[in-house]
């Protein structure tokens, strides 16, 4: 019950970092980022109920009811389906090297967040009202709501169509992507997308931090779609002194 | 393996085919490259994903009316306890391990795993756990919920119990050689020009989980070679009708805490968007996953250990009167 | 950039022994070792878990043994516990011998301590057929069987890598000064084993 407490601070904190990035930041709001905002959304929600249940009153409620499903599916449907689609979304051009078709993934993230609220909003209700989880029976009087959730289900079924055929169609034929789409500053985007079998022709060498972004230091530009079977940095490229002064040197 | 042998198992294809092109055949063999390995979990942990779902689908179809029309009783409780599993250890996981496998080496410039045969072992180990787990559907599967209580997970049937024990050991074995391979990576295979705070948020979250893997892994294992113990040669390490007085709750705590850690744990590793500050607080978070479990446990007593009354699902309607008593001053604002 | 691959005199400077092979034949430097250390982390929070069950259970129980447990005899497993104790230091010397060059040495060692941990299985073989409660006779029984068996297992595996390694040893300079890393993670195993047993043999015969 304490952990369980204690556990919303640094959760909390980590939500604010969020927050507080997107809301410093200048969002494009594609495929991968609208996953990461449901993520957070949905990981909020999830994370609120937890405190709930923390509180060992209101637990003695809903212990073993459908509140507990909800709780548990929007923290680990919330929390890792979508943090998955947004990391496949963000990281599927360097693994093929082609582009996810964004129309079809702005499609999939809306059904998988109306089927995903559709399926466990509901419950929270249920499980206030009584319905015990794991039982094949129950009251008629909760018919309603659980025809919500079903219907929420086919929902988020249907919702991984789009996102099956957007992943075959654009492995095969999909726009190219050039070393770094997202014109992103780590290492995995020096080299060439899907990397060659060792990785890099030559070892990165660090010049700044992961996430420099907008700090005064150059920031990168996209590379040029001939270049990409050869690692090279833009021509005119120098590391900021200040930067390379900053990283230890091997 | 030697050093020699890595050498000759990363680079075989690298003379004839264009550099950066695998083969589709690749995907399908004992491959030791590490973005190979990536996308074969990626794929098969997604494959799962959609059996998990297939199960979780009609779980819901079958609760689209109050009677039971769909599935028989039992199959519902097989149904959900498969969901409950396949979607834990053979989706998130397993995906988190496949994101892992191609962005760690990529992002602290190695130019692979530190253990690339164990990496490939690792990956193997989970289709054949998952298929059993799935083909006990055909003998007889497990019912006693994905967190197998002991009280009911030593009613169950055998069989399926067992098969659910032997799948959790095989594809805890799996995370724990795929978390010593992504912790030594992390750690000792960085570019010499990257200290360890220059690394990118995903390698602190995978850092974090990994040594909360290899924490709370064994300690799970350690609980399920003792449920298997009971479960097959009649000891009464959590069975509180072995002769015992039924107080044996600290036992259970053992195996909520090592599993509930472990599944928390990997919840989180997809929260190092690169647009996340905060890495330090990831470490933290993952010390108590227990959340779920543990305070919903400890108060009611091992009467109340897992839902005793998914064996009298026939009597629902006294368990919802009993609920209904139960939350009895709750009524009086609902109505 | 966080980084660039432009500059090749500064790129894997530490990173290779040798700076001037080739980029794709470079030496890797040895994480063996240090993978390990790790897995034996993990391995100990195996035993960790078993070791917090059985406290546990001795914590609840009103009486420990239970009532009606037969006596324990010390006088095997406590034999037991020095031949393994002191088969560490025995493995201890064979690492000292193959860091001088001296494979010979290392096989006689290897050959020693291969004996001793076969004495422990045996001690422990005979110790299970004389005692007088069985795997479900109580608590306390189970726990002692399980803890002990899983131990004797890791001997078991233990002992096989000793014999893996005393094989190897046969083949000609497989092992020299600089190159013996099967002889240290079979050491290092066997002081893993050694020390489990320590702490198991307080906690089950001691305590």
């Amino acid at each position: 019950m304490i952990t369980t407490m204690v556990i919303a601070v640094p959760t909390g904190i980590k939500v604010f970092g969020w927050l507080a990035t997107i809301w410093g930041g200048k969002i494009q709001l594609n495929s991968a980022m609208l996953f990461a905002m449901g993520f957070i959304s949905m990981f909020v929600i999830g994370g609120i109920s937890g405190v709930m249940v923390a509180a060992v009153p209101f637990d003695i409620h809903v212990h073993d009811t459908y509140f507990i499903v909800a709780h548990l599916h929007y923290v680990l449907f919330g929390g890792s389906v979508f943090g998955i689609y947004s990391a496949i979304y963000h990281w599927f051009p360097k693994m093929t090297g082609r582009m996810l078709n964004e129309p079809l993934g702005i499609v999939h993230f809306v059904l998988t967040f109306i089927g995903m609220n559709l399926t466990f909003m509901p419950m929270h209700e249920l499980g206030l009202l009584g319905m015990n989880r794991r039982i094949a029976l129950y009251d008629p009087k909760f018919a309603t709501l659980n025809l919500v959730c079903t219907i929420g289900t086919y929902i988020l079924a249907v919702s991984t169509l789009p996102f099956l055929a957007n992943a075959g169609w654009s492995w095969i034929s999909g726009k190219k992507a050039g070393n770094n789409p997202w014109r992103a500053l780590t290492f995995e985007w020096m080299t060439t997308s899907p990397p060659a079998i060792e990785n890099f022709e030559q070892l990165p060498v660090l010049t700044s931090g992961p996430y420099d972004y907008g700090s005064g230091k150059r920031n990168p530009q996209m590379e040029p779609e001939e270049s990409q079977s050869n690692v090279e940095a833009p021509p005119g490229f120098i590391p900021p002194e200040e930067a390379r002064a900053g990283s230890p040197e091997p | 393996m030697t050093q020699a042998e890595w050498q000759s198992t990363t680079t075989p294809t690298t003379e004839g085919a264009i550099p950066g092109q695998r083969k589709w055949q690749d995907y399908f063999t004992f491959n030791t490259d590490h973005k190979v390995i990536g996308i074969q979990y990626l794929v098969t942990s997604f494959i799962f994903y959609m059996i998990g779902g297939a199960l979780a689908t009609a779980i819901r179809t079958e609760l689209a009316t109050p009677e039971s029309d769909l599935v028989s009783p039992e199959l519902y409780n097989n149904l959900l306890t498969v969901h409950g599993t396949v979607m834990i250890f053979l989706w998130i996981i397993p995906a988190g391990s496949g994101l892992a496998n191609y962005l760690i080496p990529l992002m602290v410039g190695a130019r692979d795993m530190a253990f690339p045969k164990m990496n490939a072992l690792a990956f193997w180990m989970v289709p054949p756990a998952g298929l059993a787990l799935i083909g006990s559907f055909f003998l007889e599967a497990p019912q006693a919920g994905w967190t197998s209580y002991p009280p009911l997970s030593l009613m169950t049937g055998k069989v399926g119990e067992g098969i659910w024990i032997f799948t959790l050991l095989v594809l805890g074995t799996s995370s724990i050689l795929g978390a010593i391979n992504f912790l030594v990576t992390i750690l000792r295979m960085r570019v010499p020009s990257m200290g360890i705070n220059d690394m990118p948020l995903f390698c602190w979250s995978m850092l974090a989980a990994s040594a909360l893997i290899l924490i709370g892994t064994p300690v799970l294992a350690g609980a399920l070679i003792l449920l298997a113990f009971d479960l097959l040669a009649g000891t009464a390490f959590f069975n509180p009708t072995g002769g015992r007085r039924p107080d044996c709750l600290p036992a259970y705590v053992l195996v909520l805490l090592a599993s509930g850690g472990l599944h928390h744990d990997f919840a989180a590793v997809w929260r190092n968007f690169r647009y996340s500050p905060g890495s330090c607080a990831k470490a933290d978070l993952w010390l108590s996953g227990d959340r779920l479990f543990q305070s919903r446990h400890q108060l009611l007593g091992a009467n109340r250990l897992g839902p005793p009354y998914v064996h009298q699902r026939h009597s629902c309607l006294v368990a919802d009167v009993l609920h209904d008593h139960h939350n009895g001053d709750r009524r009086t604002y609902r109505n | 950039m966080q980084g660039s691959t432009i500059d090749p005199a500064k790129t894997a400077l530490n990173y290779h022994h040798e700076t001037e092979a080739a980029a794709h034949h470079e030496e890797h430097p040895d994480h063996r070792l240090f993978g390990l250390l790790v897995f034996l982390g993990a391995e100990s929070m195996i035993f960790a878990g078993l070791f917090l069950a059985y406290l546990t259970f001795r914590v609840v129980a009103p009486v420990w043994p239970p009532e009606g447990t037969p006596e324990r005899e010390l006088l095997v497993p406590g034999i037991n516990t020095l031949i393994l104790i002191s088969s560490s230091f025995v493995i201890h010397q064979a690492d000292v011998a193959v860091k001088k060059n001296n494979v010979n040495g290392l096989r006689t060692w290897f050959l020693a301590t291969a004996v001793m941990g076969a004495i422990f299985l045996a001690g422990q073989v005979y110790e299970y057929n004389n005692l007088e409660f069985g795997l479900k006779t109580n608590l306390y029984a189970s726990t002692f069987y399980v803890l002990t068996g899983f131990h004797g297992l890791h001997v078991f595996l233990g002992l096989c890598l000793i014999l893996a390694v005393l094989w190897r040893s046969m083949q000609k300079e497989h092992y020299s000064g600089e190159h013996h890393f099967g002889v240290e993670a079979a050491e290092l195993y066997w002081h893993f084993v050694d020390v489990i047993w320590i702490v198991l043999f307080f906690l089950l015969y001691i305590l």
